[in-house]
């Protein structure tokens, strides 16, 4: 019964003094969390499928085929920024909470970061995928890109708020029927206030420059720009304005990230709160 | 570096025998609360204190059973030492470190069973033990734990099709599997059939023997009685009696019982030191059990004595003694 379990005496000068490596460590959450999200049909659908369909749907409206790799672009990136990562990695940290999943792990080796951040990973992976997939399609309908580097920002900035977001918002949401509602704010305003689903100049001046700080709309000033070549303002920029431009791009953005993680890790709760 | 830090944390004691050290530990919940409507910020309006000034110490090679009724506040005291929550006041020192400020240096000696398993539904026992097994820094092979609590047959099973002694059994596996030189046990046996405990308690005794630290709560006190070197009953949030079974039910009288014979003369029973009551059944509580005995033979002669009993003071009598005891809230 005891077999290799009795086998190593604990001499204390024998106890190593450092911890093994955090790639293995987060390696292996990852590939739990993976293999999780495989087996779960609903949730991989709606992480599949979700934003091909919203970008297919919304995508018809342009006839322009160059306008419409721009559209095409922001209605990938920003579902599967809503739907992908911030919905399901809420559902995702709910579901492990509530089955006390967490918990086992933060009274383990993993930090409560790693934690909290595992079942990103495989997310953030489709979502590379999809924005990658939009991307090939609008240079394949001869869409001119005017600064690729800004698509790079844009995705990496919109992952990394979203991710934190979604700690957040799994703090404030006690089960997983109740993401559904929890989500809501957020991709709500995200939706409305982006220009994904209606152009923001048809906005007043005071929402328009609010908009600007929002956690989705800074993602699609940079597809914009992107493409475009324009600020937030409509004019192209260039030089100094181009530098300046992208950076009030980002800093909500990166403020999004902070506030999101940092309240995110000191509100998270291990034990089920149902 | 870790010597320093056990050198000055353990003051008095023997600095590596030490393995877990709570002094006066507190743990507080809220209760209730309001919302400040300036800052969005939640403010504690009532407090329960569950853990109330615990004083505690496991050493290496020892297994320490923490004992108590529901809401005595062992997991309370328990998830401090796991570092999963910070006490409200006092010091928790396990292998010399703060089990939370400084988590990177204990997690990895120490070995974790939780009261709820947390076990994903989607895993089976093989890859729930892969996953542990990734997560650890010197972890002892998969498929020897799985077979060290017979579950090698069960690998390919989904964890939430497994019955409650099989999950325990993961439970301990996975626990094990770090190597632990502090584990930590929350009623790892409740509910347990008898064939699943005793593959428990091989494994956990295995374990102190080589030198580890054991702590275990417990609802069964048979379990404490067998295993544990010491034993605390804890009540109402503080440890109302410590040390080992012996030391425990050393202040407690041995019972001698009969039913009360016709022919003999009670005036005439000279028991020193014990207290007699007398009603139709005889119950004489004594200190000195064989001399009482012996007196009490002596005296009966040829007499039968009817069911006749004789008895040295079991920690079930101290237990349900302590667990009497009204909850006063200093």
């Amino acid at each position: 019964m005891t077999t290799t379990a009795t086998t190593r005496p604990h001499a204390p000068a024998s106890a190593p003094t450092a911890r093994g490596s955090f790639r293995r460590r987060f390696g292996a959450l990852v590939a739990a969390e993976s293999r999780i999200l495989v087996r779960n049909r609903t949730a991989l659908f709606t992480a599949v499928a979700m934003p091909p369909l919203m970008a297919f749907a919304f995508s018809g409206l342009s006839k322009d085929r160059a306008a419409l790799g721009v559209v095409l672009t922001m209605m990938m990136v920003g579902s599967a920024l809503m739907f992908v990562l911030y919905f399901t990695m809420v559902t995702s940290l709910v579901a492990r909470r509530e089955q006390l999943v967490l918990k086992r792990l933060v009274a383990g080796e993993p930090t409560p970061l790693e934690v909290l951040l595992a079942p990103a990973v495989p997310l953030l992976a489709l979502f590379a995928v999809q924005s990658g997939l939009a991307i090939g399609v609008a240079v394949a309908f001869g869409t001119p890109i005017a600064h690729p580097w800004a698509l790079a920002l844009a995705i990496i900035g919109g992952a990394a708020t979203w991710a934190a977001l979604a700690v957040w918002s799994a703090t404030w949401t006690r089960t997983v029927e109740s993401a559904q509602l929890t989500t809501m704010p957020l991709i709500l305003v995200a939706m409305l206030l982006s220009g994904f689903s209606l152009p923001l100049t048809i906005m007043p001046d005071l929402v328009q420059r609010v908009a600007h700080w929002l956690p989705m709309t800074p993602v699609m000033d940079l597809i914009n720009l992107a493409y475009l070549g324009t600020g937030t303002d409509g004019s192209v920029l260039a030089g100094r304005e181009l530098v300046v431009g992208t950076i009030d791009m980002l800093i909500p953005l990166v403020l999004w990230t902070a506030l999101g993680l940092n309240l995110g890790l000191r509100r998270f709760r291990w034990d089920a709160r149902s | 570096m870790t010597q320093t830090a056990l050198l000055t944390t353990a003051p008095g004691g023997d600095r590596t025998d030490e393995a877990v050290v709570l002094s006066g530990v507190r743990r507080s919940y809220t209760t209730a609360s309001r919302r400040n409507l300036l800052t969005g910020r939640r403010v504690p309006t009532a407090e329960f204190e569950a853990v109330r000034g615990v004083d505690l110490t496991v050493r290496r090679g020892e297994l320490f059973a923490l004992l108590g009724t529901n809401g005595a506040g062992k997991t309370s005291t328990v998830e401090l030492i796991e570092g999963l929550a910070s006490p409200s006041a006092g010091e928790i020192r396990v292998l010399g470190h703060d089990p939370v400020a400084e988590r990177g240096h204990v997690r990895f000696r120490t070995g974790v069973v939780l009261q709820s398993s947390g076990f994903p539904s989607a895993l089976t026992v093989a890859e729930m033990a892969r996953l542990w097994h990734g997560t650890l820094t010197r972890p002892l092979p998969v498929d020897a734990m799985l077979d060290a609590v017979d579950l090698a047959g069960r690998a390919d099973v989904e964890t939430n099709k497994l019955s409650g002694g099989e999950r325990r059994r993961l439970d301990v596996a996975l626990a094990l599997m770090a190597d632990p030189e502090v584990l930590i046990l929350d009623e790892p046996t409740t509910g347990l059939d008898p064939e699943s405990r005793r593959t428990i308690w091989g494994l956990v005794t295995g374990l102190v023997e080589r030198g580890s630290a054991v702590l275990l709560t417990t609802h069964y006190l048979e379990e404490a009685e067998q295993l544990a070197d010491r034993i605390a009953i804890m009540h109402a949030g503080v440890i109302a009696r410590e040390g080992t079974l012996a030391e425990i039910v050393a202040d407690t009288p041995s019972r001698i019982t009969f039913t009360r014979p016709e022919h003999l003369d009670l005036a005439r029973l000279e028991t020193p030191g014990a207290r007699v009551h007398v009603t139709d059944e005889i119950v004489i509580e004594t200190p000195t059990l064989q001399d009482t005995l012996a007196r009490v033979l002596t005296w009966a002669g040829d007499e039968l004595l009817g069911s006749l009993n004789a008895r040295a003071a079991s920690l079930e009598q101290v237990f349900l003694a302590v667990a009497d005891q009204p909850l006063t809230h200093a």
